[in-house]
């Protein structure tokens, strides 16, 4: 049984292409014969048609074995559908030889922009490179599997499709029955694509009112000062628009390691005058080719920025025009409760949102709303001023500026240096480079979410661009979260719903609320975009975006990992517990299933939470028990496969029609067509096409005609697959449809069509789209321009989605202020895991997209081996532990094994373990994330008011773990 | 050296070094001697050996049957190690060689010369069950042209390498053979490489000029 | 005197993501026996390198003569890892089974050292060094052969093994300096980079610099004026080969790496002092990386004046396609026809 399962039980490939030159050569008595090369094209866009025959060629000499290998049968155009982010994606040539992908080289046939910037290609990396190889490797699932041991054994059954998506139908129709359909949840990863995969499972959720869970915050992609600054984190340049800045920070990224196809922009905006920074705890791999390299502590960023905005105010390097338009800065603050000056201060009919700034001549003055033109006002920036309340009571308020001015001059660079490790010197230094550079540009990753007061370091960055008005500007600009894709997967779900039967009456409540409520914000000013906002935020109402962190810690128990904070972090006032109860009674943050009710199934596709969750192994202990079902759909083995009931079969990338979603970083949607088979996998569309249907075959087997879902309304199942395929229009394999119906759609492509598409394997965006996340962009692809964000906020005036309207630096939700944290300010990392002396923080690898390659061959041959952990020579030293070396890590949760790696590189007391190394690939099974509490920071569970509440992907909290405290030992 | 008839022993018996047919007839001892350095062929080569001991045997022991078909050479010599794989980089195997002049005037020292080849049996000790032939005309020229019709066996066993080289009498081959024919006489040579010294190619130890090699008459044939 | 093909890499544009190496690999050195093969290879300077602590295995020439050289183990280049995968997914162990290298533990890979550097924090410094075979003009493999099995093409300069003619006697791979030639124990013959020669017939650049996302690689004939590597080399001087001492004549340059400044005791950033030291680079690259670097420093000071800079244009590639000296074809344009 075991051999069956095994990739080593059949062909391999070198077996395969053993045989094939061994066959080769027998021929003819020694005689090698060659297919002819015949070259039939000259440099096009298309790759060649026109096929000339010519003799076959005999062997000659040694030569033409090489020859012979750099053969081909055809090309397909693919390319890798994972989530790779920063660097998504790149148009690769997929070469199929003898029915298997024999290898793949990049299109690179990317437009050059304008003549000013150097043109992408041919982008790619080692992984695409070799997924090739990776595609036929013993990870592979070849056959649907149950598992016949006990969980996480790796002891399993083949069993056929039917008799898998059977049981697995069955399991659900019990629990939709017996506990609710919001009990099933879905946990889907970074293989999730917004094409064909995301089409499937928004169907099926919404037709089943399953539980989805949105992981972004969870991940730690949650951009929270982001959010809390601007009101969305969703902004990115094109990677050529560096190309335009005069200086560049690199902080908070390793691009190096996690921008590999974008990177030469990086290193040729060098070689065309721009100065490179890079500010990192290490000497990270992005700084080899910076200018400047600067030294900071770890989650201690916030230190270094605001005292460089100390020197930036103190030296009077300030843009007060910009500030003035487009912050909050000028914004009044009342001096006796801390809170902005409202509407409803000055007038009992006054509005809570109405807020204030004082002008020269008018003295204080209702903020402009629905534009940030200031039409003549001009408002003081600083300065301490009498309001007469609505009570009679007369009151001093001041300027949010004052107030920063005033905070600052805590931040000295010799005080700030003192905080965060960043010599005196180089902060003023620093800040002088900003304040007098054109343009200045961020590259940003999301690496400061990770860190437990990354929201600070974040508002810090933001404040810093902001104070010397290097927004919107040509290669300017702080970042946020880079997102770019097509905007029609709504109108594919909602295509399911014809008019008149049962089912449309949920539509019918849902969209039927969307569009009253568009009325009413349209009447309040709200912009194109917030509404979109709200549209995202009444999805998360509904359960098909769910909080994902909060699942984790209520259902999953990971808050037990919490219970320590109060000795972790000394600005905590009270547990953390207590503030989450508030949250959610008061309606500020919401977890599906509710508390109390427990998760029975659970779905993971594309997405391996068991290697991505910190402190797994509380999830494994709480959660693992309550789930009736762990059913993981995926093309490999993987820490959560292990884990699972049923692992089903899917698709590797150049086995499927599909296409995905990207960033402006490189703006065009990718696609893939499918070049091979691979045993029994499909693809995800059609494994979940086929288990709706299923649901929809038992549930009449059994007799069940409806269910009774989250809000108390009756729904058919009867016509359930009918509804899935729009009456058999999407079929089973009609993935290519589903891909057309996409294109067609979008608002954002242009006249493109997928039969072009699949051809070329990318298209431009001709647009950002109305997408959740991509409208947050505010900018316009322009033809023969660089990408740079928020301009329609910079040059337009459209107001910024934030309670003020404004870039946001002030915030006076009550866990803020209970924080101490209305203004950015620095607070020294908590000692989670326990006071140890070393903090170990992660990144991002270079080897890996997260664990989809972390256990190739390949990669590991260019690695260690295994798991390596970074460490300081001195550090290593002291503890007598030699570069190669095991070493045991523990903390106050627990403990692991892995090779030291000694590195000139590393600061003394940091240690770095790179991302995503699955948990199989450490000794018994204990991974390196079972140190890492993450604790749950209180002010995250803030709600409420305008720009704080929960939306998609951010503004819910989050987790971390950058501040893990550990020590290590020689094992 | 006399390769004495011996027409009722067949080929298996004759590649099987541990027969006693091989006891039943004389064994010469052939000195040995390491190619000079100043001849290796190239000057790294030449570097590299300069202050080495090159060709570590310094005699091998060689017995010669034929059977008026085939004629098989036994090789024996003392090997303290046993080299017989090429499992590193830095691993050579042990190995052994006949050479035959295929013109009579050919030189052994260089190999043949331009016009002049040699012919020779080479067996290695990673592929103990074959050997090939090859043809040389001078230093670094040699071409194997053949790697089934040389026959090969050896073994190792306590300290001491036995080894079988067989070859029909006649061969036809568009490549340079030696011709062996019973009762006549021509020369041969021997060169065996110690792997573990990392001896190959040139770098060996063989048995200098043409040693004499009579082919004694086999019965019924008297025309020789 | 034919013509020589030529590489050049821009070391301030190399990331270390060894997209070259794994193109390489899955192109030529999957095949049984090259499992262990990386005929493009990418290390942190300083380091060790591979093979472990090749600079100081000899080879090459020293005043004309030939030096003797190592041959390196497996084990030193790092060998081809195999792991126990099914074990770990199938074989009925749940987490007693962990994935691990079968066999001996390794010590050593082919980038075992990346990321390590030298220098004291927060000095430290390193780079990334690609190599491929140099394809040199007084190759010590070729004239270390006693079988003249190492060729240096007539007409472009690439040096091949005739794997025909190799014995794998391993003389080359003791000779080279750079340490670039592989034996294959399968087939029993050294083996080592081609510059993808069969592309190169073709019009198309070779994998390793057509792969490149860092547009590291410019490609062509050293003697094409119009072309980048004859500017970068000859004209502007910005490109030198590894280890000239060697005195094998590279066909491989190397734009030497500008990296950040050091800090001086006062924390504070002193512009004069390169963190990289010159005696190293010098160590490297030979007495003439030191007016490369200037010219270098001179060239970007102008660019951040806003002047024009003929060498930064070229550096930067505004088109990918004029890094590759005339084979810039794209291989999916070729249909290989079976008859």
């Amino acid at each position: 049984m075991g051999e069956e399962l095994k990739s080593s039980g059949g062909i391999s490939r070198r077996k395969f292409i053993a045989a094939g030159a061994a066959g080769a050569a027998m021929l003819a008595g020694g005689t090698l014969v060659l297919r002819t090369l015949r070259p039939t094209a000259p440099s096009s866009d298309v790759p060649g048609m026109a096929k000339i025959a010519v003799p076959v060629l005999a062997y000659t000499d040694w030569r033409d074995i090489y020859r012979e290998r750099w053969t081909w049968d055809k090309v397909v155009r693919s390319s890798h559908f994972v989530n790779c982010w920063y660097q998504a994606h790149c148009a690769w040539n997929v070469y199929v030889k003898d029915g298997l992908v024999w290898r793949e080289e990049q299109v690179a046939e990317y437009p050059q922009t304008n003549a000013e910037v150097p043109d992408p290609n041919p982008r790619g990396c080692q992984k695409g490179a070799c997924f090739s190889e990776r595609m036929y490797d013993p990870a592979r699932v070849r056959y649907p599997l149950k598992r016949v041991g006990e969980r996480g054994s790796g002891h399993w059954k083949r069993v056929s499709w039917d008799e898998a998506l059977g049981d697995i139908a069955d399991k659900m129709l019990d629990t939709i029955t017996e506990s609710g359909s919001d009990r099933i949840v879905w946990d889907c990863g970074p293989l999730y694509t917004e094409g064909t995969m995301t089409a499937a499972h928004q169907r099926h959720i919404t037709l089943l009112d399953s539980t989805n869970l949105d992981m972004n915050t969870e991940i730690g992609d949650g951009h929270r000062g982001v959010a809390e600054t601007f009101g969305k984190i969703g902004f990115e340049r094109s990677a050529d628009d560096y190309m335009y800045s005069d200086l560049i920070l690199i902080w908070g990224s390793n691009p190096l390691y996690t921008q590999i196809p974008n990177s030469h922009f990086l290193t040729e905006a060098r070689y065309k005058g721009a100065r490179i920074v890079c500010i990192a705890p290490d000497f990270s791999a992005s700084s080899v080719h910076s200018d400047f390299y600067v030294p900071v502590e770890p989650g201690c960023d916030a230190a270094l920025a605001l005292g460089i905005a100390n020197v930036l105010v103190d030296e009077d390097l300030v843009d007060y025009d910009f500030i003035a338009e487009q912050t909050d800065l000028p914004l009044l603050v009342r001096e006796d409760t801390h809170r902005f000056l409202r509407g409803s201060d000055l007038s009992p009919s006054g509005g809570d949102e109405v807020l204030y700034f004082h002008d020269a001549d008018k003295g204080v003055v209702e903020i402009p709303r629905r534009s940030l033109a200031l039409e003549g006002l001009a408002p003081s920036v600083e300065g301490r001023f009498e309001v007469k309340l609505a009570s009679g009571e007369t009151i001093a308020v001041e300027t949010v500026f004052t107030r920063l001015r005033r905070k600052l001059a805590e931040y000295t660079p010799e005080r700030a240096a003192e905080m965060c490790g960043t010599p005196a010197p180089t902060i003023r230094r620093l800040a002088r480079m900003i304040g007098e550079a054109k343009s200045a540009a961020m590259v940003t990753s999301s690496n400061m979410d990770k860190y437990y007061h990354g929201n600070l370091m974040e508002r810090g960055q933001a404040l810093v661009f902001a104070l010397t008005g290097n927004y919107g500007k040509k290669g300017s600009g702080f970042v946020g979260f880079p997102w770019l894709d097509h905007d029609a997967t709504e109108a594919f779900v909602r295509g399911m719903f014809g008019l008149g039967d049962m089912m449309n009456m949920t539509a019918a409540k849902t969209i039927g609320g969307m569009l009253a409520n568009e009325v009413k914000w349209k009447a309040e000013g709200y912009t194109d975009e917030m509404i979109i906002y709200e549209h995202g935020r009444a999805v998360l109402k509904e359960g098909r975006m769910a909080c994902g962190s909060l699942f984790w810690y209520i259902h999953g128990g990971l808050l037990e990992a919490s219970e320590k904070l109060q000795e972790w972090d000394p600005h905590l006032k009270r547990p953390v517990r207590e503030v989450l109860e508030e949250s959610l009674e008061k309606g500020w943050q919401e977890v599906w299933p509710r508390p109390g009710d427990d998760p029975k199934m659970l779905f993971v596709m594309g997405s391996n939470p068991l290697r991505r969750i910190r402190c797994y192994p509380l999830v494994l202990e709480h959660l693992w028990p309550k789930l009736d079902l762990v059913v993981t759909l995926d093309w490999r083995m993987t820490s959560t496969t292990l884990q699972s009931d049923y692992v089903l079969p899917a698709a590797a990338w150049y086995e499927r029609d599909e296409h995905k979603w990207v960033t402006p970083l490189n703006p065009f949607i990718h696609s893939g067509e499918k070049a091979t088979s691979y045993y029994e996998a499909k693809s995800d569309w059609e494994i979940i096409s086929r288990l709706t249907e299923k649901v929809d075959q038992r549930a009449r087997d059994r007799g069940i005609k409806s269910f009774v879902d989250r809000r108390g309304d009756e729904r058919p199942l009867d016509n359930l697959y009918e509804k899935f395929s729009s009456n058999g229009e999407f079929g089973h394999e009609d993935d290519e449809k589903v891909c057309a119906f996409l294109i067609d759609h979008a608002s954002n492509l242009g006249d493109l069509t997928w039969p072009e598409l699949k051809k070329k394997g990318f298209a431009p965006f001709k647009d950002i789209g109305d997408g959740m996340v991509a409208v947050g962009n505010a900018t316009d692809i322009k033809p023969g321009e660089t990408i740079t964000p928020l301009t329609r906020h910079v040059y337009d005036k459209t107001p910024y989605p934030t309670l003020s309207r404004r870039i946001q630096f002030y915030l006076d939700q009550e866990l803020y202020l209970e924080m101490g944290e209305e203004l950015p300010v620095h607070k020294a990392p908590p000692t989670a895991g326990g006071n140890y002396p070393l903090i170990l923080t992660g990144g991002h690898t270079r080897w890996s997209i997260h664990s989809a390659w972390r256990d190739d061959s390949l990669m590991l041959q260019q690695q260690r081996g295994e798991p390596v952990v970074f460490m300081s020579e001195p550090d290593a030293i002291e503890r007598g532990i030699p570069d190669g070396g095991m070493v045991r890590v523990f903390n106050d949760l627990d403990d692991f094994e892995i090779m030291a790696k000694v590195s000139r590189s590393m600061r003394k007391g940091q240690i770095t373990i790179y991302h995503a190394w699955e948990n199989f690939q450490f000794k018994n099974g204990k991974g390196f994330q079972n140190l890492i509490p993450s604790p749950l920071n209180p002010v995250e569970l803030a709600g409420g008011q305008f720009h704080l509440r929960p939306m998609i992907i951010a503004l819910q909290p989050g987790h971390t773990d950058r501040d893990t405290r550990v020590e290590v030992e020689a094992a | 050296m006399q390769v004495d008839f011996v027409g009722d022993a067949g080929i298996d018996v004759l590649l099987d070094a541990d027969h006693r047919v091989w006891g039943q007839h004389p064994t010469t001892s052939v000195p040995l001697l390491g190619t000079p350095v100043g001849m290796q062929p190239t000057a790294a080569i030449q570097v590299a050996w300069m202050n080495k001991k090159i060709g570590t045997v310094d005699h091998v022991d060689v017995a010669a049957l034929h059977n008026g078909r085939e004629i098989a050479f036994r090789l024996e010599w003392s090997a303290a190690t046993e080299s017989s794989d090429v499992s590193d980089n830095n691993s050579f195997p042990d190995a052994a060689a006949i050479a035959l002049p295929v013109s009579p005037d050919a030189p052994i020292i260089t190999m043949g010369a331009p016009g002049q080849p040699v012919n020779a049996w080479y067996w290695r000790a990673d592929e103990p069950q074959g050997a090939r032939q090859l043809s040389a005309e001078g230093l670094g020229t040699s071409l194997t042209f053949d790697q089934r019709v040389i026959q090969g066996r050896g073994s190792w066993k306590q300290g001491r390498w036995r080894v079988v080289l067989a070859r029909a009498l006649r061969v036809e081959s568009e490549s340079p053979v030696a011709e062996l024919i019973p009762g006549t006489a021509t020369g041969f040579g021997v060169a065996i490489w110690d792997g573990a010294n990392g001896e190959r190619g040139g770098i060996k130890a063989f048995s200098g000029n043409w040693l004499p090699l009579e082919l004694q008459a086999a019965s019924g044939e008297r025309n020789a | 005197m034919g013509r020589q093909l030529a590489m050049v890499m821009d070391l301030n544009k190399c990331i270390g993501c060894q997209t070259c190496t794994i193109a390489c690999k899955r192109l030529w050195t999957r095949d049984e026996g090259m499992e262990y093969m990386w005929w493009n290879t990418v290390n942190t300077q300083p380091g060790r390198g591979t093979p472990r602590d090749w600079e100081q295995s000899g080879g090459g020439f020293r005043k004309g003569v030939p030096k003797p050289g190592a041959l390196p183990t497996r084990r030193e280049f790092g060998d081809a890892w195999e792991y126990n995968h099914d074990e770990v997914f199938f074989g009925e162990k749940g987490p007693k089974a962990h994935l691990q290298v079968k066999g001996e533990k390794p010590d050593w890979g082919p980038n075992w050292d990346e990321d390590q550097g030298d220098g004291d924090y927060p000095n430290s410094y390193y780079f990334y060094l690609p190599r491929i075979c140099n394809h040199c003009t007084h190759p010590a493999c070729l004239e270390a052969c006693p079988r003249k099995a190492i060729e240096k093409n007539a007409e472009n300069g690439i040096v091949t093994v005739n794997e025909d003619r190799c014995r794998g006697y391993r003389f080359c791979m003791e000779a080279c300096p750079y340490k670039k030639i592989y034996f294959n124990e399968t087939k029993k013959v050294s083996q080592k980079c081609i510059f993808c020669f069969p592309r190169i017939e073709q019009g198309v650049a070779n994998a390793c610099a057509r792969q490149c996302p860092g547009r590291v690689r410019f490609v062509g004939y050293r003697d094409d004026e119009n072309a980048p590597i004859y500017k970068l080399v000859e004209k502007w001087k910005v490109a030198v080969p590894l280890h000239p001492e060697y005195e094998t004549e590279p066909n491989v340059f190397y734009v030497p790496p500008i990296a950040p400044p050091r800090y001086d005791e006062n924390g504070d950033i002193d512009e004069s002092s390169p963190r990289i030291p010159e005696e190293y680079l010098v160590s490297l690259f030979g007495p003439p990386v030191i007016e490369a670097l200037a010219t270098l420093h001179d060239e970007m000071a102008k660019a951040r004046d806003g002047q024009k800079s003929e060498l930064m244009d070229l550096l930067i590639a505004y088109k990918w396609k004029e890094m590759f000296g005339g084979f810039d074809k794209d291989p999916a344009t070729i249909e290989w026809v079976k008859s």
